[in-house]
């Protein structure tokens, strides 16, 4: 049917914390869970610098459920709670959900957590009934920097849309800046197949794929 | 990662079931050991009861564990299968065991198998790349030295409660062979953390997270023999594995005498169990360890 995913375009994000808050806010995530965080990565010595500042580079990576191809989340589940739906999106059902939490030891990204007054185990949603109506994840929506972008993987990242500027929304293939495919990265694949993307020029890619 | 005593307990307590049941099997197929065929029968059923409770505690929701349990690939659901077999082979083995003189072969090479089939099961429920300390072989190596050893010390205690004195040098032995392997096991653990691949980004910092420190992997290993870690492993091997190898050595002929040694024995494998796995789930970071 679909394969919804969120590219994040790392140079224009700000690291302002946009997308956390309004997650948190949105979804009424508890208090020290985070369905959206983000990780500042660096500064690190640029390439063929000095190895000193200013010869350093840094960046904002925005970090949550990948909604993976092959998720070991889905594998886990004793109850199979944890689903991957026909969208391509990773969706827990709460009333299934026993709270074992091999879930959360089974993701790679630490992006599962367990809601200590409903006793299960929550994660980003991707928004899941405000995209079924076609609106775009809260992240996305509130994106500062304007560095979100939510679509559909199979039609290609360049349709993908981010925040509204002025009437409409902007388009990844008109608004970001050239990139080439080496410019396009995610998050280590540990044989899970993290869906999420990630652009970066410029600047050195850190932690492998 | 946060220490998980329900799981610690359960694979504790399995080990010790599976390894029991097991080593009476053993005894079975060597036709020897009936009189504490009952009650290391006995102490293999308890020691899975309680293994099974303080896995339920760990479940947030266990009202609901059998609302849908069955997805196959769980290694949780594995497990509950693995626990189910036991349990309706102890049943057939306990009605055997009372219906003739001695317990039948197949019993006993039904326990072995449906004990070694646990330990596998309980093993790789605990596979996941995600986490690159327990996502290797030797952790299955692991578990069933634990089994060996601690189910060598149980028979060992049992028989010689029970005046079962043709299996107390042979239960010693096994204690000693289950120690012996714990040290390698544990040995071959250093290589696991040595090489152990986490994601590495250079400097970072948790934004959600401000006062937190950077993790270091690569300092895990020093962590472990010398560090903050050094008691947990250090005390697996010793009392875990040295101390039940060189008692379970020196008991060389059976008699009365082997209670002590063998409880001494059956304490230190308990400990040295339960060090190492607090110690697996210390270093149990996910392999992209920021959070």
């Amino acid at each position: 049917m679909a394969n919804y995913a969120i590219l994040t375009d790392l140079n224009r994000c700000v690291g302002c914390l946009a997308c956390a808050v309004a997650c948190k806010a949105l979804n009424n995530v508890p208090i020290s869970n985070y369905w959206n965080k983000v990780l500042r990565v660096g500064p690190n010595p640029k390439e063929e610098g000095s190895g000193e500042f200013p010869d350093v580079e840094m960046y904002f990576l925005v970090v949550q459920c990948q909604h993976c191809d092959k998720p070991q989340c889905v594998e886990v589940c004793p109850t199979g709670a944890s689903q991957k739906r026909p969208d391509g999106t990773v969706q827990i059902d709460k009333q299934k959900c026993i709270g074992c939490q091999f879930c959360v030891m089974a993701c790679p990204y630490n992006v599962r957590y367990l809601n200590p007054e409903e006793r299960v185990v929550e994660k980003c949603t991707l928004c899941e009934q405000t995209i079924a109506s076609g609106g775009l994840p809260q992240c996305v929506a509130q994106c500062g920097g304007m560095a979100r972008f939510f679509g559909d993987l199979d039609k290609g990242i360049e349709t993908f849309e981010g925040a509204e500027n002025g009437k409409e929304r902007i388009v990844l293939g008109d608004f970001a800046k050239p990139f080439t495919q080496e410019d396009v990265h995610q998050l280590p694949d540990l044989g899970n197949g993290p869906t999420f993307k990630y652009l970066l020029r410029n600047v050195k890619w850190q932690g492998g794929e | 990662m946060e220490i998980m005593w329900s799981l610690i307990v359960f694979t504790l307590c399995v080990c010790i079931s599976a390894g029991t049941f097991a080593v009476q099997g053993l005894y079975a197929v060597l036709g020897r050991g009936t009189k504490a065929q009952l009650p290391a029968l006995l102490v293999a059923f308890c020691a899975l009861v309680v293994g099974g409770i303080g896995s339920f505690t760990h479940l947030q929701h266990w009202e609901r564990a059998f609302n849908g349990f069955g997805h196959l690939t769980s290694g949780i659901t594995q497990e509950l299968i693995g626990a189910a077999l036991m349990v309706v082979a102890m049943a057939v083995y306990f009605v055997v065991s009372r219906r003739q003189e001695t317990v039948p072969k197949w019993a006993g090479i039904m326990a072995i198998v449906v004990s070694v089939l646990m330990i596998v099961l309980m093993s790789g429920s605990y596979m996941m790349p995600a986490r690159p300390i327990w996502h290797t072989p030797v952790l299955y190596l692991f578990y069933f030295a634990e089994a060996i050893v601690s189910g060598g010390a149980v028979a060992w205690v049992v028989s010689a409660a029970s005046k079962a004195d043709d299996i107390q040098a042979l239960s010693a032995r096994i204690t000693a062979l289950g120690g012996l392997l714990v040290v390698v096991a544990a040995v071959a653990y250093l290589a696991v953390i040595g090489s152990a691949h986490f994601t590495a980004v250079g400097y970072y910092y948790d934004t959600n997270n401000p006062t937190k420190s950077m993790v270091d992997s690569t300092a895990f290993l020093d962590s472990v023999i010398t560090g903050s870690l050094a008691a947990y492993f250090w005390g697996t091997v010793l009392l875990g594995g040295l101390l039940a190898a060189v008692l379970g050595f020196i008991k060389r002929k059976d008699g009365a005498s082997g209670l002590f040694m063998g409880a001494i024995a059956c304490i230190g494998a308990i400990v040295g169990g339960v060090l190492f796995r607090v110690m697996l789930y210390v270093l149990g970071s996910s392999a992209f360890l920021f959070f």
